[in-house]
């Protein structure tokens, strides 16, 4: 196979730092627009305005709260799919396919799903009902919705870590007197440490922007269900302006995100 | 229109296509109509229509593109409020068919129309309930009752303002579980039985047929949604899309229209 | 725990199966002598040690600590100290928490407190010569400083016995002959029973006191290094102590 036309010591050739700006504009642009069309003047007073906090409010609690159920649900399972290369081929990738399911299927469609199973009416909905606990249009149903589309990210970057990670300090950790557990505790975590802080973010993200899901299985009322993006969207239609502000919000909470995690990071753990 | 006319509008399309006429859709012909002969449609037409215009419209294009084969009718349906703001933002779009007149003058206003909008419908309001009827709703007083889940659009879209205008002239106040964002994911929660009550137009309980049961609300004449259809200035093939536009607003689309439960404009 | 002043025994007669490979050695390694398990790669060498370890199981046979039975023990509750090929220390670690991992693991009722660990490793620190790299994180070692760490490591915690997998191969040649004979004197202090895997006679020169040599799964010759240059009994074992000058 022919090499391409930059060799290692020039770096890519100039066709390929073309194609990559191309990439990056397609990227960052739509940003600056945001930015360049925000009413800058208002925004102070947009900000401030009720629906504004709440949706803000609510999309931070429900993000926060779904990332953490992502973490206790999703660390033990990215464990099982590590462990998973030495399983037979058809479990191994049934199991591999079930947690890639939230990120091929439409959001909307996933809510619909999710509403036919926890609502009142639905699969199991039925039986919780019937003992008083009803799921949809309240703001659990909004952390539901959000844990579930933004859970293979967890997953994945978890996973992602371990298999990276050389797993035989752990037995030099066994061979020092630590126990399955106390290797889990102090050896493990703190390997995958780093990785599992990068799927968090990508958690929290994909949750704080989750639209589709959220307004077909929890619906959309201010304060409860109402969070940034369907408030955006809503105001997009006569409120321009009020949009863009929401619209703006949550881009500076997703940035804010993603500079305050990265020196989280443990100090000598390589990459 | 008789039938005998449209069989005569058919016989001279058919005519004027066999003369190899052949149409090159200028983008502002002078000349309204291709059905008279001589001149046949070409071209797509983009419609932008409210949720309610659903069932139809599609119905209406599918019957327009049969007298004009030449011609594909795109449509695109959602909450009249998103459809106008895609106009506005410069969506390239032919005809703009909102559920309130409030709707189409951000587009009027700002310009973008080919002349003045005509009302061609009018739709007021029903009270759906799932078929089993969990609440036992009777009247829209009865939503105001504790613990009865209703979903209702949000204001920003037509039918949620002609609701909260319906619920202020009954005097009854009420506290939904949801504010949808249109008409139609209102009525699809009414479907699946996840809330108790809904408020959508007449025309939308009648395409949900036997999957919600309707409350008639004695005030719901008093508040009117009339529907307005313009041509935008923007439409790249004003011919077809004018016709498109004289055939909703013909006997045939307005029949149509009465059909699907629509009021005369 | 050995009794003051009695030395312990590592005795070990076992089959170890890998997939299709078994392996069949028999070890009796008394405190003070180290043994060096030699033979070519593919022998089988690290799979007896890993088997003494806990790391595999073993298909039958026995492995005697003093006087307990560990063939059946979990790795972390056999008393044995390994340094392996590569070290493996715990990059996330610095030194000072690497060398106290042991004795915060083996701590009193499994409570021992990180900073009461470093404490009691500080001892060790200072026979490896380790103090002033205490704060330092693995990534920032020689390889020298690397082996010393895993060493203090592994004894820190007071194992009744030590395994040591290849200690030269993760070297700079040029540096090896150095820190083999730091080596050397390190285990020449440590009484518990030791086993060098190695496959370079340099190695068991400086470092052992018999040998064993493993060649395809069997054991092939036992005896002290002179016994093995006076007479080697197979056609490795002769190239072995023939290469001495390596």
């Amino acid at each position: 196979m022919p090499r391409s036309s930059g060799d290692t010591r020039r770096g890519p050739a100039v066709v390929v730092w073309v194609i990559a700006g191309v990439a990056l504009a397609l990227l960052v642009l739509p940003l600056l627009a945001i930015l360049l069309s925000a009413p800058w003047a208002q925004l102070p007073a947009l900000l401030v305005e009720p629906e504004t906090l709440q949706a803000l409010g609510l999309s931070v609690l429900t993000g926060a709260i779904s990332t953490a159920l992502c973490l206790v649900l999703g660390i033990p399972l990215a464990v099982v799919l590590a462990r998973s290369v030495s399983w037979p081929v058809v479990p191994r990738r049934l199991l591999r396919a079930a947690v890639t399911i939230p990120l091929v299927l439409p959001p909307v469609v996933g809510g619909l799903a999710l509403l036919l199973l926890l609502g009142r009416n639905g699969v199991l909905g039925r039986y919780l009902d019937a003992i008083g606990i009803t799921i949809p249009f309240t703001t659990g149903a909004v952390v539901i919705a959000q844990t579930f589309v933004a859970m293979p990210f967890l997953v994945f970057a978890v996973e992602g870590a371990l298999r990276g990670a050389d797993r035989r300090v752990e037995l030099a950790a066994a061979s020092l007197g630590a126990s399955p557990l106390q290797v889990f505790r102090t050896v493990t975590i703190p390997l995958v440490a780093p990785g599992v802080a990068a799927g968090a973010v990508l958690c929290f993200a994909r949750a704080l922007g989750e639209f589709g899901a959220t307004i077909t299985f929890a619906g959309s009322y201010p304060g409860v269900t109402r969070t940034l993006p369907i408030a955006s969207y809503l105001a997009s239609q006569n409120d321009l302006n009020q949009s863009i502000a929401l619209a703006l919000v949550l881009l500076v909470v997703s940035v804010a995100v993603l500079l305050g995690l990265r020196d989280r990071w443990l100090p000598g753990v390589r990459g | 229109m008789t039938v005998r006319s449209v069989r005569a509008i058919l016989i001279a399309t058919a005519v004027s296509t066999a003369l190899g006429l052949s149409a090159c859709s200028s983008p502002t012909p002078p000349a309204p109509t291709g059905t008279r002969a001589g001149e046949p449609l070409t071209g797509t037409v983009t419609v932008l229509a409210a949720a309610s215009l659903t069932e139809v419209y599609t119905d209406l294009a599918a019957r327009f593109e049969k007298l004009h084969p030449q011609v594909t009718i795109t449509e695109s349906f959602g909450g009249s409020s998103a459809l106008a703001t895609q106009v506005t933002q410069g969506a390239p779009a032919d005809l703009l068919a909102t559920a309130n007149e409030a709707t189409m003058t951000t587009v009027t206003g700002a310009g973008l129309a080919d002349g003045t909008p005509t009302v061609f419908a009018t739709n007021v309001l029903t009270l759906v309930v799932p078929p089993s009827n969990p609440a036992r709703i009777t009247s829209v007083a009865d939503l105001a009752k504790p613990g009865v889940k209703v979903a209702l659009c949000d204001k920003t879209v037509p039918c949620g303002s002609a609701a909260l205008a319906l619920l202020a002239a009954e005097k009854v106040s009420v506290t939904p579980v949801t504010l949808e964002t249109d008409v139609k994911a209102v009525l699809t929660k009414v479907e699946l039985d996840e809330v108790d009550a809904g408020l959508v137009y007449v025309t939308d309980a009648r395409t949900a047929d036997d999957k919600v049961r309707q409350i008639a609300v004695p005030d719901a004449a008093n508040v009117v949604n009339r529907y307005p259809i313009v041509l935008l200035s923007r439409s790249t093939n004003k011919a077809a899309a004018r016709a498109f536009e004289r055939f909703i607003l013909s006997a045939t689309g307005l029949a149509a229209l009465k059909k699907a439960g629509f009021g005369a404009p | 725990m050995a009794a003051g002043g009695a030395r312990v025994s590592l005795v070990a007669d076992i089959i170890v199966r890998r997939g299709s490979f078994e392996v069949a050695a028999a070890l009796d390694v008394a405190g003070g002598r180290p043994l060096a398990l030699v033979g070519p790669n593919g022998a089988g060498k690290t799979t007896v040690l890993n088997a003494l370890a806990g790391h595999l199981p073993v298909e039958c046979g026995s492995i005697l600590l003093g006087e307990s039975d560990i063939t059946a023990a979990r790795p972390e509750a056999r008393r044995i100290g390994v340094v392996f090929q590569d070290f493996l220390l715990f990059p996330h670690l610095t030194v000072a928490d690497n060398v106290a991992y042991g004795i915060r693991m083996r701590g009193s009722g499994r409570t021992a407190v990180r900073s009461a660990a470093r404490a009691a490793a500080l001892p060790w620190l200072e026979r490896f010569d380790l103090a002033e790299l205490a704060g330092r994180y693995p990534h920032e070692l020689s390889g020298g400083q690397a082996q010393r760490v895993a060493l203090a490591r592994a004894l820190a915690p007071e194992p009744e016995a030590l395994l040591l997998d290849e200690p030269m191969a993760s070297l700079d040649i040029e540096v090896r002959d150095e820190v083999r004979a730091e080596l050397a004197v390190y285990l020449r202090d440590f009484t518990g029973p030791t086993v060098v895997v190695t496959h370079s006679a340099a190695d068991v020169a400086a470092l052992a006191a018999d040998v064993v040599v493993l060649e395809r799964g069997t054991v092939t010759q036992r005896g002290t290094w002179a016994q093995l240059q006076a007479t080697p009994a197979t056609p490795y074992v002769t190239r072995l102590v023939g290469r001495h000058e390596e």
